[in-house]
């Protein structure tokens, strides 16, 4: 196997705040201190300062011809930083990362567009953008313009383009690319489900011609689809390097304890949210109000949800996800689209329940809880706050699950017919 | 990770956060995408205008008109002995190459920000491509000044002495001085603009001011008191020369072009370290 990547000791540092204070004297002094040789920096990653944070720390691994990473973590915890770092677009603060072939990276498609030119020069100045040679482009312009669909328009400029158009032509100039390691970030978040499932093809194509892919997104089923190996980042710390499915597993399992007890425990570290509102627990409970891990199939299923408001919200609701552990997402419910109206919540603590009217198919599943307001701010977020398993019996003389592995997540309310 | 490096491993990219003062090898990889920048910047800014490339004609034959009326008709001032429409014409068309070279490049960082932080290509790409697309320009005036040469040379009393001399082949060296000086100092400031912003603002003034300090409009000989400053000023040595070239006025000063070569070698070269200096340092702080 032979080693395309070598990522050794990265760190990145990033002072908060005023970069520069913007004072032209604290510069030059800076500069002054600089020279004279007064001023060292230091980059150690166990200390975070009051001026900074490091957003990578001594992250190392590397990376074999043709092999297919997915780069997974939550927002925030290095995976763009460490991306941008492999793209040459920002420099680490310490650590080296050494390269071997042509690298072609896609942090976004269509870089460098000019609304005012023909599709035909912007593919020219696109193509040079991401590093491709004229010969390459002449070769390529017929295959790019086929795959975007934009025949006709060839001379029109992109402005006039429909968005469809436009990504399409944007992503047709990159997937047209020959590098021998593509790096890629999020762009399937962009386009229609359509779309993303010709970019999803078309990575795998490219994977499947022996190249080295590196893939950051949040997208975990597209990354299980098309990685062999997952790296995954917690606070800028690789902390799971491996088979792409312990990655995932990982990834969910961070909450410790709280996916047994489904109570968030003290200091918990919110990713994001506004903090009106706080949920304290969530967890699958029988009639009686007890904690159900183990649930039978068939029989009701009801979450209760703690929360305590520490400032009136009069748009609020709440939101159930419900994942597999392995990270396919089963469905969700949330309290606007299910009832039709918002909740108004005063200060003081509460709690809501809700019933799911539908048959889980046996298997491990995890919930999601978060509480939000109407138009989509994010008050409180919390990931994997609750496992509970459904198990193959059924209560009493109900029918129990006959196969040995289910297929998808729910049993469909079916009628059925016959007619012989 | 510390394997031992083995002779078979040859790495064709290393990142580490030491520091790459020049770089001019990569800069000479990506020369297809300097010139794909360089016709990006040519075909779009006439994009969407009536009358398209003729801009680079009338702007220059419209500047001269307006200073054979304000400095040569209305202040009366000194041509040096040519016709006012040469004079005129042929300092706008050497001033306005300089001082686009500086205004254009001034503003890289904060103007492609968007693709900086996506794309990584050796950042100096974006302000010679820049250059080369105002050499273009440049090459269009030089062809449209000739038509104006002839033009009165046929119909007005232009005096035989005044025309081409043998100097005129030191004009590719005249444009490099002017296009280093002017590239130089739009490096310089531009990695200062990023990090202090009120500097655009003030760079449209300080080259306007720095055009009058210059005989563009005048000829560097009309002014005893101040002689000092233009003959601090390397622009002058560029512009007189490239006058002396064209028209036979003006004088022609060897040792002080020298001066001015070696003047933009020096701000050339600074404003390359600066600039390749902060462009590892822009993604961060913007």
């Amino acid at each position: 196997m032979e080693e395309v990547i070598r990522v050794d000791g990265i760190s990145k540092y990033y002072q908060l705040g005023a970069v520069s204070s913007g004072s032209m004297k604290d510069d030059i002094r800076h500069l002054f201190h600089k020279l004279t040789g007064k001023e060292k920096q230091f980059y150690d990653s166990n200390v975070q300062d009051e001026q900074g944070t490091y957003a990578l720390s001594n992250v190392s691994f590397s990376v074999n011809r043709g092999e297919v990473i997915g780069l997974i973590g939550k927002n925030g915890a290095g995976k763009s930083t460490l991306l941008k770092i492999i793209s040459r677009i920002t420099e680490p603060s310490a650590g080296t990362i050494k390269i071997k072939g042509r690298v072609s990276s896609l942090l976004e498609v269509g870089t460098g567009f000019h609304p005012e030119l023909t599709g035909k020069e912007n593919i020219y100045l696109n193509g040079a953008i991401l590093g491709m040679k004229k010969p390459e482009i002449d070769k390529k312009l017929e295959q790019i313009v086929e795959f975007a669909g934009v025949g006709k328009y060839l001379y029109t400029p992109v402005k006039r383009y429909s968005s469809g158009m436009y990504v399409r032509l944007a992503f047709g100039i990159a997937a047209h690319l020959e590098p021998e390691i593509l790096i890629v970030d999020e762009v399937l978040a962009v386009g229609d489900a359509e779309f993303q499932k010709r970019c999803l093809g078309k990575m795998k194509e490219v994977s499947g011609e022996g190249r080295t892919v590196l893939f950051v997104s949040h997208n975990l089923s597209a990354v299980r689809d098309l990685c062999t190996r997952g790296v995954l980042l917690e606070n800028g710390k690789l902390t799971f390097d491996g088979p792409v499915s312990g990655a995932i597993e990982k990834y969910f399992a961070h909450g410790g304890d709280m996916s047994k007890t489904g109570v968030v425990p003290a200091g918990y570290e919110r990713l994001y949210g506004t903090g009106e509102i706080r949920i304290h627990s969530a967890y699958v409970t029988d009639p009686a109000g007890k904690v159900m891990q183990n649930v039978f199939f068939r029989s009701p299923l009801t979450i209760r949800l703690d929360y305590e408001c520490f400032e009136e919200v009069t748009d609020a609701l709440f939101t159930i996800r419900i994942a597999r552990t392995d990270g396919n997402f089963a469905g969700s419910s949330d309290y606007l689209s299910s009832t039709g109206e918002c909740l108004s919540i005063n200060k003081g603590k509460g709690f809501v329940t809700a019933e799911l009217d539908e048959t889980f198919l046996p298997g491990e599943y995890c919930i999601f809880v978060s509480a939000a307001r109407s138009n989509g701010t994010a008050i409180d977020h919390i990931e994997r706050i609750f496992d509970f398993t459904v198990l193959k019996n059924a209560i009493g003389k109900g029918r129990h699950y006959r196969w040995t592995t289910p297929t998808g997540f729910v049993e469909f309310k079916t009628k059925w017919q016959i007619k012989p | 990770m510390s394997k031992p490096e083995t002779e078979s491993t040859k790495w064709d990219i290393e990142i580490s956060p030491s520091s790459r003062l020049l770089n001019f090898n990569e800069l000479w990889k990506h020369r297809y995408l300097i010139s794909v920048f360089a016709s990006r910047d040519i075909t779009t800014q006439f994009k969407q205008t009536l009358l398209g490339p003729l801009w680079y004609i009338l702007h220059p034959l419209l500047t001269t008109f307006l200073f054979v009326i304000v400095f040569g008709k209305i202040a009366n001032l000194d041509t040096d002995g040519s016709p006012r429409v040469l004079f005129y014409l042929s300092g706008i068309i050497i001033w306005q190459f300089f001082s686009s070279c500086f205004i254009s490049t001034a503003n890289v960082f904060t103007s492609n920000a968007y693709i900086f932080g996506k794309v990584y290509f050796p950042r100096l790409v974006i302000p010679v491509a820049t250059v080369i697309s105002l050499l273009v320009r440049f090459f269009i005036q030089i062809i449209l000044f000739a038509i104006v040469f002839l033009f009165l040379r046929y119909t007005d009393d232009v005096p035989d002495s005044i025309g081409l001399n043998a100097w005129v082949i030191f004009l590719p060296v005249l444009l490099l001085i002017a296009g280093c000086l002017g590239l130089g100092c739009g490096l310089i400031t531009s990695s200062l603009t990023y990090k202090y912003k009120d500097l655009s603002h003030f760079i449209g003034f300080a080259i306007q001011f720095l055009m009058y300090l210059s005989p563009v409009i005048y000829p560097s000989a009309m002014f005893k008191e101040f002689a000092w400053v233009f003959t601090w000023n390397p622009l002058t040595y560029v512009i007189e020369s490239f006058r002396y070239g064209l028209l036979g006025t003006s004088e022609m000063n060897g040792q002080g072009l020298i001066y001015a070569a070696v003047f933009a070698i020096l701000v050339l070269l600074a404003g390359v370290i600066l600039f390749n200096n902060s462009s590892r340092r822009f993604m961060d702080t913007v």
